[in-house]
């Protein structure tokens, strides 16, 4: 309860991160799909959180590699490439929107 | 004036007291001020209220408000009206 | 037809800057006066063919030569000779203002008084009869409301009008009755002068000592001092009182005059709508809540909708960086030309700058509210008390506010932001103490090592970093006034507090533009410069041969894995020469960077028609689909990327380890391990002096290699460097003592007109932070302490000294000058003096 109260005192981890993160995915055509990761002062996202979530429930999770990419299988039906780079810093792509 | 230096000075005014300017006991700089913002003898001064921190004091005078020290207040002498 | 050239005068807060922006429109410029550091505003603009310039005089309470502001003033009107004078008057406020308008138009130059604020006046239930000032003061008088744009037409009208009728003009004259025959003397005195001033308006400037007008005179009067202070004497001597008070008295009580006989109060004595807000945001109990909740507001909305707005404008700070590295050479495997190294470095750091404004604008937009409201002088007036403690003054706010006073700011426009403070010892130590602020950019650092070590405590840690800066402040303060600064002149702290106003959009946007501006063309263009540097010092002089030799051979080991594996594939052809992976490889890197830069389903869409058609059949190979053959050279592709990658990222870190700040980074190792830093560290913090951006950048990429994949930055570097919190505790301490960056050292120097204080602003904090960063590390390895709690200690400690500092009984008189109360007994004086104490 302290831990939150001071969390707002101090404007929320939103002011933590003066830097955007960012997100692209692509088709890959062969049934896998790859996203890369990346923050807009050119800070690596190599480790950062990524999940696919369908209905609101994560499908699948793991951790940009090295090179800031995650690739997973294409799930079936709507789903969402989170990339959760913490609070206020989570990039979602719909599915849909991915592209071939 | 027979009894300068005892009249009373601004700083120990309370707060919606008015007051008259009879004085102002400094030179230079901070007189100079003073005079401009209005502080010349026979001017109507009404204490608004002290900070929150109990200095500086705000002043109504010549129908504006002005905030002063309290150490600076000490040096104009003034009348209770 | 000449320009016409008009000086707008007029006190602080009567809406000038208003009515200049309304009369002159958007053609202005700002300069500064020759030699200090205040501004002056000029606009052009044009009336029935007529052209006219006008300059914004520093808004003064009186025409004397006590302060800056009216020294420049005066010297622009005698130099420059104006053929119009604009004094805007606030009619809410037309006793205290005519003060001046009488010393304007006692210079013997045509005025004309602007009757601004009408607005504001009526509603307050007074009626003003402005004909008749305008009989009495001998001058035309316009109504006017700068706010609701009211007037500006009639202004530049009379303009026109009086300067061609300057001939008519009649000359304004008060009579001084006591002091009269005093002014005649000296204006007999200086009759064969060949000054074009009006003699009379000189001879009373010279019987109030006014400094500028007695140099003007003093090459062809050399006496002139004398006669002056000889008739000064006189005159006290028989009326017991000094020139100076006499007509300062004289102008209020004919200020008055005018007073009662123009204005009608309906509502006299009923509280206005200011008097009653400020019963509420001045109340005793209430005001400073009031004060740390607008402040929350303020930062919250700027860093949070701030933050929002770069979702918008980080693509196109991206599709910049993608069209630059377009232009450059292409690489050629892990040769990668020099300038295109060099190029993306630049706009790296161009980028990560520009990245703020979003952010800094919302701010600077609604502290220009704050300012424009009204408020800032109630936070000076409630702080005061707080500030004054430490040798700060209640204007100190406003730059400690940019500066970054809660989460983030900047310590550029802080700094400038100096430039209102009257007093000098308060101004000096404000100027000292903003570069301790938050800076924005150092919040990238912080989140690094907390992520790295300090997870959990997060939110404490930053708690403690975001407050503790305002301590360090206030107690570096103290200790700058106590010494280096103790002989500095101090100023008495009068200050109005104006009535609110509800502020114009226009003039808190063209504010927020041109704080805006400043970080633009002074943080980025200073940063940029010392980047080109940075890049210098870190690359030079490069690889050994060895090493040049071990990564062209993993290089070509990357290759022939790729050729072994591609033979596979009927594609085998279109990718069996290095030239042609190259290109390959150029090709990906340079899709993928453009879609990253997209946010849109059509814009994703558009790349991919782009890139098919540059090159069909490499397409392919990004994109394969159900084509099998296609796919296994999509497979090895990616891995040959990440390959080609992790050589240069290698590469890149030997030749850090090598380059000039890479050496200079070990050769200060055996200073700070007592802080625990080694020379990666050191390498950060000194890159990162020029931005604090890089410092990220630096650290994070120093220890991204060696680890396998699937690690972030701040783990590799808790696993990697050995570093436990407390090391860590000593690198954020360090971090949040020394200056934000190289910027706002030259802002420094700028406002301070020295490079010895400039001097002083880097060593002295360096300094200290060396040292106590030190002290923290060791003391806390011995007391075998873990980071948190070593961070808590030194923050209790921290706010102890500084409330003890606060809560100390200040001996020290305020300002310079004794008491003396003359007796009325002819040659007694009684010397009464007081030590005065600060508060009661």
């Amino acid at each position: 309860m302290i831990k939150s109260l001071l969390l707002s005192i101090t404007l929320a981890s939103t002011s933590l991160f003066a830097h955007t993160a960012i997100m692209s995915c692509f088709d890959n055509g062969d049934g896998t799909i790859t996203c890369e990761g990346g923050f807009s002062d050119g800070s690596s996202a190599s480790g950062v959180k990524f999940r696919v979530e369908q209905n609101d429930k994560a499908v699948f999770e793991a951790k940009m590699s090295e090179d800031s990419e995650v690739t997973f299988n294409k799930p079936v039906g709507n789903y969402n490439a989170v990339f959760d780079a913490g609070e206020g810093h989570a990039v979602y792509i719909k599915g849909s929107d991915i592209t071939e | 004036m027979q009894l300068e230096g005892l009249n009373l000075r601004l700083d120990s005014m309370n707060q919606g007291q008015k007051v008259k300017v009879v004085k102002i006991h400094t030179k230079g700089k901070l007189m100079h001020k003073l005079l401009d913002m209005g502080f010349v003898n026979g001017s109507d001064i009404e204490i608004v209220r002290e900070a929150p921190l109990f200095d500086p004091m705000e002043l109504k005078i010549h129908n504006y408000n002005i905030s002063l020290r309290k150490s600076e207040a000490n040096l104009i002498e003034v009348i209770a009206l | 037809m000449n320009k016409i050239k008009v000086a707008l005068a007029g006190q602080p807060n009567c809406g000038k800057s208003t009515i200049f922006n309304m009369v002159s429109g958007i053609d202005q410029h700002i300069a500064n006066y020759p030699g200090v550091t205040v501004d002056k505003k000029v606009g052009f603009f044009k009336y029935n063919k007529q052209k006219i310039e006008m300059v914004d005089l520093p808004g003064t309470y009186s025409f004397s030569s006590y302060s800056l502001e009216e020294r420049v003033a005066k010297e622009f009107i005698i130099d420059e000779n104006p053929d119009v004078i604009v004094n805007v008057v606030d009619a809410s406020n037309i006793k205290r203002n005519l003060y001046l308008t009488f010393q304007l138009l006692e210079i013997g130059m045509p005025v004309i008084v602007v009757l601004n604020m009408m607005d504001v006046a009526k509603r307050r239930g007074m009626d003003i009869d402005s004909q008749k000032i305008s009989k009495m003061l001998g001058c035309p008088v316009i109504e006017a409301s700068g706010a609701k744009g009211i007037g500006g037409e009639k202004i530049m009208k009379t303009i026109v009008e009086t300067a061609n009728a300057k001939s008519y003009y009649e000359e304004f004259k008060i009579n001084y009755e006591e002091l009269e025959p005093h002014i005649n003397i000296i204006e007999n005195t200086i009759q064969d002068t060949t000054s074009s001033l009006n003699k009379r308006w000189m001879a009373i400037k010279v019987l109030e000592g006014d400094t500028t007008i007695i140099s003007h005179l003093k090459q062809e009067y050399h006496d002139i001092e004398t006669l002056a202070k000889e008739q000064e004497d006189k005159f006290h001597s028989i009326y017991d009182k000094d020139s100076v008070s006499f007509l300062a008295t004289f102008r209020y009580d004919s200020a008055d005059i005018i007073y009662h006989k123009s204005v009608k109060e309906n509502n006299k004595g009923k509280e206005t709508l200011t008097d009653k807000a400020d019963k509420i945001i001045l109340n005793r109990f209430l005001a400073l809540p009031i004060l740390f909740a607008i402040m929350f507001l303020v930062y919250e909305l700027s860093i949070v909708y701030g933050y929002k707005l770069t979702d918008y404008t980080w693509p196109l700070l991206a599709a910049f960086k993608n069209f630059v590295i377009d232009l450059m050479p292409k690489a050629y495997f892990t040769e990668v030309p020099l300038i295109t190294d060099f190029a993306i470095w630049m706009v790296n750091s161009a980028n990560a700058l520009a990245n703020y404004i979003p952010i800094f604008f919302i701010l600077f937009a609604l502290i220009a509210i704050m300012e424009d409201v009204g408020y800032m002088p109630r936070m000076a007036f409630i702080l005061d008390r707080i500030f004054k403690k430490f040798g700060l003054h209640g204007q100190s706010t406003l730059p400690l506010v940019l500066g970054g006073a809660m989460v983030g700011g900047c310590a550029v426009p802080g700094v400038m932001a100096t430039k209102g403070i009257a007093d000098d010892r308060a101004r000096m130590a404000t100027i000292l103490t903003v570069p301790y602020m938050n800076c924005l950019a150092k919040v990238p650092f912080y989140t690094l090592l907390l992520g790295a070590f300090f997870k959990p405590d997060m939110a404490l840690m930053m708690f403690f970093i975001s407050t503790v800066t305002v301590f360090i402040a206030l107690i570096v303060a103290k200790i700058l006034t106590s010494s280096v600064l103790k002989t500095r002149e101090t100023a008495p702290f009068v200050m109005e507090l104006p009535p609110y106003h509800v502020p114009t959009f226009k003039g808190v946007i063209i504010r927020a533009f041109q704080r805006v501006w400043v970080y633009i063309y002074k943080v980025i263009t200073i940063v940029l410069a010392v980047a080109i540097i940075l890049f210098a010092m870190l690359q030079f002089p490069g690889l050994s041969e060895d090493a040049e030799a071990k990564y062209n051979l993993q290089a070509t080991k990357a290759l022939e894995k790729f050729n072994a594996k591609a033979q596979k594939s009927t594609y085998y052809a279109l990718v069996d020469t290095k030239d042609e992976i190259a290109e390959l490889l150029n090709y990906y890197d340079g899709y993928k960077a453009k879609r990253m830069a997209t946010t849109s389903k059509d814009g994703a869409l558009a790349i991919d028609n782009k890139y098919k058609q540059i090159n069909e059949s490499y397409f392919k190979f990004i994109k394969p689909r159900s084509d099998k053959e296609a796919r296994k050279i999509n497979r090895i592709l990616r891995k040959l990327s990440k390959d080609r990658n992790r050589i240069l990222r290698n590469m890149k870190n030997e030749k850090v380890e090598n380059s000039l700040l890479g050496m200079a980074g070990k050769s200060i190792e055996p200073l700070t391990q007592y802080a625990g830093f080694d020379w990666k560290i050191n390498v950060a913090f000194l890159s990162s002096f020029a931005a604090r951006e890089s410092a990220v950048a630096t650290l994070g990429s120093l220890y991204e290699n060696n680890k396998a994949d699937n690690t972030r930055a701040e783990e590799a570097m808790a696993q990697n460097s050995g570093y436990t919190p407390l090391h860590a505790a000593a690198i954020i301490i360090f971090m949040i003592l020394t200056p934000p960056c190289i910027a706002t050292m030259i802002v420094v120097k700028m406002q301070t007109h020295s490079y010895k204080w400039m001097l002083f602003a880097i060593f002295f904090p360096v300094t200290l932070g060396v040292i106590i960063s030190s002290t923290l590390f060791t003391l806390g390895t011995a007391y075998e302490l873990t980071g948190v709690e070593a961070m808590t200690y030194f923050y209790f400690i921290v706010v102890f000294i500084a409330l003890a500092l606060g809560l100390y009984p200040d001996k020290t008189i305020n300002w310079r000058g004794g008491l003396k109360i003359p007796s009325k007994a002819k040659g007694q004086y009684n010397v009464y003096s007081k030590s005065l104490k600060g508060g009661k």
